[in-house]
């Protein structure tokens, strides 16, 4: 019996670089690219029926809110009519818009998959993609997105990064802190899935469900992230607290132990209405929580990406605890 | 070498017996093989342990891909495409009887690489068609049983030179005259092309 034929959404949003020589139609940097790139790749075809939108064509650290913005009104329009979406992102900043997607397109049940090439030009190519083209070589572009297509055909419900031989959940990439040939890891090392001679999902991975989807392209940017560090004079951020910052994440790797004028800090910004969360990784479970939000079992970038969408909720700060400290997209670390 | 031979999950008995030929054929020939009932537990410990210190697809480490298509199965479209986008040797087979849904259909004749050998068989031409494809391949890497019986009278000085060639070595002057006759027949593009015609 003749299987279905499949159709993906294929939207364009950097990292298309199809080989070394990136001639013409190698890259899709317009929207006029898009014809003969498909042309070149006719292989993709095999899979199922490509859509292909057009996001964006820089620079991957030029992906931000307007593109995550873009994609969401993609996937939104085009769900009913597509079996899954595949996005190419340039490697560098994929881990953020990868957080970020799983936080604006929840309850979707297909398949969102990113994925990047990992040949760009040679003047373009960044210390990630350098590093993943030298241990991918052999590998090439094409079949890196021969994968996430297949995934992005599958019957997975959930937002995902295809690299190399695994599937990663969206809400748990970072990049690999540890030399590795692939880029892209998940900081308590869950993988979703791998890729042998197809693509193997493990047991508990999500299916596509009934559940209504839900999508919002509501994202606040006025966060940042400021390490703390021993004897550092933290002051300087008031300044910016309630004027330009809504948000801001303090990262604590050095210590367990808040000294006075941090906690004058967190209650001037507590003040001014600004959400201050903590990031540890240890977890000082003996801190009293009312003058910050702690934060402790989930990626650093989770964290930020998370941030930027509760506050585009809403800027309630006991909302924004309740949402900072409840699951929505699987992002709990060991969970 | 190895091979990956791909096989839809199937009831119908010819389909069945035609795969137990290829895989004999493969172990006649004394290839690896890998079919797709097994998977990676087919696999050395240290080809599984270097994909994922590289992080590769086992598929990467398949020197040659067959695909036995006669039954539909969404994984056939997978590796047509991961073997075009990887330039893998593949050769693509459907039953001369069965009606099959064919996923190369969807691609421009014009994309239908080199690497790609599409070939519909019978039970009797089975055998012959994947020999032919891992001759294609490699032919150094088949074994093939010299059965046939050949008598050749030589001359004094070709004996002479057989004998300091294979001096102390453990080649005997025969294995030495085949492999020699094998290189001749690799690298004659002329009768390659012949070959290719007549398949």
């Amino acid at each position: 019996m003749p299987t279905q034929r499949k159709r993906i959404a294929l939207l364009f949003c950097g990292g298309t670089t199809l080989n070394q020589k990136d001639g013409p139609g190698d890259s899709v940097r317009t929207e006029r690219d898009i014809p003969k790139w498909l042309a070149n790749f006719a292989e993709l075809t095999l899979i199922a029926d490509v859509e292909p939108h057009f996001i964006y064509g820089g620079e991957a650290a030029g992906v931000g809110r307007r593109e995550w913005a873009k994609i969401v009104e993609v996937v939104s329009k085009r769900q009913g009519q597509v079996d899954g979406f595949l996005i190419t992102h340039g490697l560098d900043t994929l881990p953020y818009t990868a957080n970020m997607l799983a936080f604006l397109i929840q309850g979707l049940n297909k398949p969102v998959v990113l994925t990047g090439s990992i040949v760009a030009g040679k003047t373009e190519r960044s210390v990630i993609v350098e590093s993943a083209f030298q241990h991918f070589k052999g590998m090439e572009a094409k079949a890196n997105l021969v994968n996430a297509a297949q995934v992005a055909a599958s019957d997975v419900g959930e937002v995902v990064v295809v690299f190399g031989n695994r599937v990663l959940r969206a809400s748990r990439t970072i990049r690999a802190t540890t030399p590795s040939a692939n880029p892209f890891d998940t900081q308590d090392q869950s993988v979703l899935g791998k890729i042998d001679f197809g693509v193997r999902f493990a047991a508990h991975h999500p299916k596509r469900t009934s559940k209504k989807p839900q999508f919002t392209t509501a994202v606040d940017t006025k966060v940042t992230i400021v390490n703390w560090h021993p004897g550092v004079d933290m002051s300087m951020l008031r300044q910016s607290l309630g004027t330009t910052l809504h948000g801001v994440i303090i990262h604590m790797s050095e210590s367990n132990y808040i000294p006075d004028d941090l906690y004058q800090l967190f209650r001037h910004a507590q003040e001014h209405g600004v959400a201050v969360v903590l990031y540890t990784a240890t977890g000082p479970k003996r801190l009293k929580e009312s003058e910050f939000i702690l934060v402790d079992r989930m990626s650093l970038i989770a964290t930020l990406t998370k941030l930027m969408w509760v506050l585009g909720k809403s800027r309630d700060l006991t909302k924004v605890r309740k949402y900072l400290q409840t699951p929505f997209a699987n992002e709990l670390l060991n969970s | 070498m190895r091979v990956y031979f791909f096989t839809p999950k199937t009831r119908e008995r010819k389909l069945v017996l035609a795969y137990e030929r290829v895989q004999s054929v493969l172990k006649g020939a004394s290839i690896d093989t890998t079919t797709s009932a097994e998977g990676a537990e087919g696999l050395p410990d240290d080809m599984i342990k270097a994909a994922e210190h590289r992080s590769e697809p086992l598929l990467e480490q398949m020197d040659a891909l067959i695909i036995e298509g006669s039954t539909a199965d969404p994984e056939i479209g997978y590796l047509l495409a991961f073997a075009i986008a990887r330039k893998k040797p593949t050769l693509y087979l459907t039953d001369r009887t069965t009606t099959s849904f064919n996923p190369l259909r969807y691609l421009p004749a014009k994309s239908l690489p080199k690497n790609l050998t599409l070939k519909t068989y019978t039970k009797e031409g089975l055998e012959g068609i994947v020999m032919t494809f891992l001759r294609s391949i490699d032919a150094g890497a088949i074994r093939e049983v010299p059965s046939i019986k050949f008598t050749l009278r030589i001359t004094p000085s070709i004996d002479k030179y057989l004998d300091w060639k294979t001096h102390n070595t453990d080649v005997t002057k025969a294995d030495f005259l085949r492999e020699e006759i094998d290189r001749m027949v690799k690298d004659d593009e002329r009768y390659q092309e012949f070959l290719r015609k007549s398949e």
